[in-house]
């Protein structure tokens, strides 16, 4: 049981990776110190 | 010599070399090259010397799936075809454009650029234009080039009239429309044309070429496959399908510190290996400098969202150093089977051939193009501390694409490819590498609907470059 519950988990928190992954590759958003305001791509120390 | 159909379906020729059908740059280019190499050739257009109604009804019929342009109005059908409202832009393919994409089954050639180098400068002679400078890299490190492009002034109708008069070997009919195509199975043994009266009359050739455009090239086909029960093209060729557009859109607004041509204008794109590490197809962007007050308004808007950016954007742009942008983008569409050319089947031509019913659609991975390529290029900007880019919002939001009549877009580049693709086997393709027909031995396709892949370039520079491989091949066949 122990090792199927702890497989599940694996497997649970290894697809969240691979998500996760996959949005910071494709989202413009998501890379560090970068944010959108109004349509405006900017950086800290823009505003 | 001319011969207009309407006024005598007698005349003709008893049998040429070669009879090609549809006289736009394509169908123009393999005829006159083809005449002045000596050998005898029936030039087929459907409409007249101009424009008419009546011709461009035959081109009408519907689209299901995305928003997109009447499809009588989005080609012409008259000698010179649609070359006689182009904007004129001429791009060549680039080598990645032939080659396989990793993530992309379908998005290659089974031809390199190698294949069509050797017709650049003729091509360039027919559209006279200057070779597109090379593509400058502005910054390898983010895979940011600047794209060379020329601009064709010709009309193929009024360019090429007097020598197509001229031409001892060329006989141009004019309101002779394709109505019908015999074969035996194995060559096609004559086609019949027919004037806007129902007067016909067969048209004999040893070889003959289908340069009818990027729709009609498959709808012909599947109609004269449906006469032939199934004995023109081989069955298992996936004809009219793999059909492609450029999709074009406003995607944003730009305060760029980007010296601007004298055009105001700059063409940029991503090199190949950044588009490699990407997995993503080919995309450009128009970069178009705004007028005075456009950049004071975009420098305003900044101001209020982000007043440091703002204020740095302000004091470049009193000293010209930044100014405002508009960012258009078009690009590479994934062939896939579902766009496709289909028989209408409750619509019908004056001849009773079905009309054109379009499926077309873009898909997230078309937008996956687009945001990968948009979002490289703003990473370019940001880090390089060129500027900074407002995106439309329908770009990166769940939206999907936007209905280009609302926006005021383009929406696509008129851009017809595909339907007739070239592949090396008759599973993935239409017709062959040299443009044969799979299925019979002595029929050809020119032109874009031959594409099996489309880039982001303008088509009609490769049109011409394949209009003369073609030739050259047809001659020494």
């Amino acid at each position: 049981m122990c090792s199927r519950r702890g497989f599940l988990i694996g497997a649970l928190l290894l697809s969240q990776m691979v998500l996760l992954t996959r949005i910071s590759g494709n989202a413009h958003s998501s890379r560090s110190g970068r944010f959108i305001k109004q349509g405006w791509v900017l950086q800290t120390g823009d505003v | 010599m001319h011969i207009d159909f309407s006024l005598s379906v007698n005349g003709l020729p008893k049998i040429a070399d070669f009879c090609v059908v549809g006289s736009g740059p394509a169908g123009m280019t393999v005829a006159l090259e083809l005449g002045d190499y000596g050998r005898s050739v029936i030039l087929l257009e459907g409409g007249g010397l101009h424009q008419s109604d009546e011709s461009q009804d035959i081109y009408k019929g519907d689209v299901i799936g995305d928003p997109y342009f009447e499809l009588d109005s989005a080609r012409l059908r008259y000698l010179g075809g649609t070359s006689g409202h182009w904007d004129g832009h001429c791009v060549p393919l680039g080598e990645s454009d032939f080659q396989k994409k990793e993530g992309f089954e379908n998005a290659h050639w089974p031809i390199e650029k190698k294949g069509l180098d050797p017709f650049l400068k003729k091509a360039l002679s027919i559209l006279d234009i200057r070779q597109p400078q090379d593509d400058i890299v502005l910054d390898q490190e983010f895979g940011i080039k600047e794209i060379g492009i020329s601009y064709s002034q010709v009309r193929f109708g009024e360019k090429y009239r007097e020598r197509l008069n001229a031409s001892k070997h060329v006989t141009y009919v004019t309101n002779a429309n394709l109505t019908g195509l015999k074969t035996d199975g194995q060559r096609v043994v004559s086609v019949t044309a027919t004037n806007f009266f129902g007067q016909s009359a067969n048209v004999k050739a040893k070889h003959f070429i289908l340069a009818m455009g990027g729709i009609e090239n498959s709808r012909m086909l599947l109609w004269s496959n449906h006469q032939t029960k199934g004995k023109c093209v081989d069955p298992r060729a996936p004809l009219g399908h793999y059909w492609m557009e450029h999709p074009s859109f406003r995607v944003g607004h730009a305060l760029v510190q980007l010296e601007m041509a004298k055009t105001k204008m700059r063409l940029v794109g991503l090199t190949d290996a950044v588009k490699r590490k990407l997995s993503t197809l080919d995309c450009r962007f128009w970069v178009r400098e705004l007028p005075r007050e456009g950049t004071q308004a975009l420098v305003r808007d900044l101001l209020c969202v982000a007043p440091k950016a703002g204020a740095w954007a302000a004091s470049r742009v009193g000293k010209n150093l930044v100014c405002g942008t508009t960012l258009f983008a078009d690009w590479e569409q994934e062939p896939i089977w579902d766009n496709h050319v289909k028989l209408s089947e409750t619509k019908r031509d004056r001849f009773g051939i079905p009309l054109t019913e379009l499926h077309w659609k873009k898909t997230d991975r078309d937008l996956a193009t687009l945001r990968k390529s948009l979002s490289q290029f703003n990473d370019y900007v940001m880090a390089r501390n060129l500027g900074r880019i407002k995106f439309t919002n329908w770009v990166f939001s769940n939206d999907g694409f936007p209905d280009y009549r609302v926006t005021n877009d383009s929406g696509a580049g008129y851009h017809h490819m595909g339907g007739t693709r070239m592949a090396d086997t008759v599973k993935n393709g239409v017709v062959d590498s040299n443009c044969r027909v799979f299925g019979q031995e002595n029929l050809y396709i020119a032109g874009s609907s031959v594409f099996p892949s489309g880039g982001s370039a303008n088509p009609t520079l490769t049109i011409v470059q394949l209009a003369l491989r073609l030739s050259e091949h047809l001659r020494n066949s």
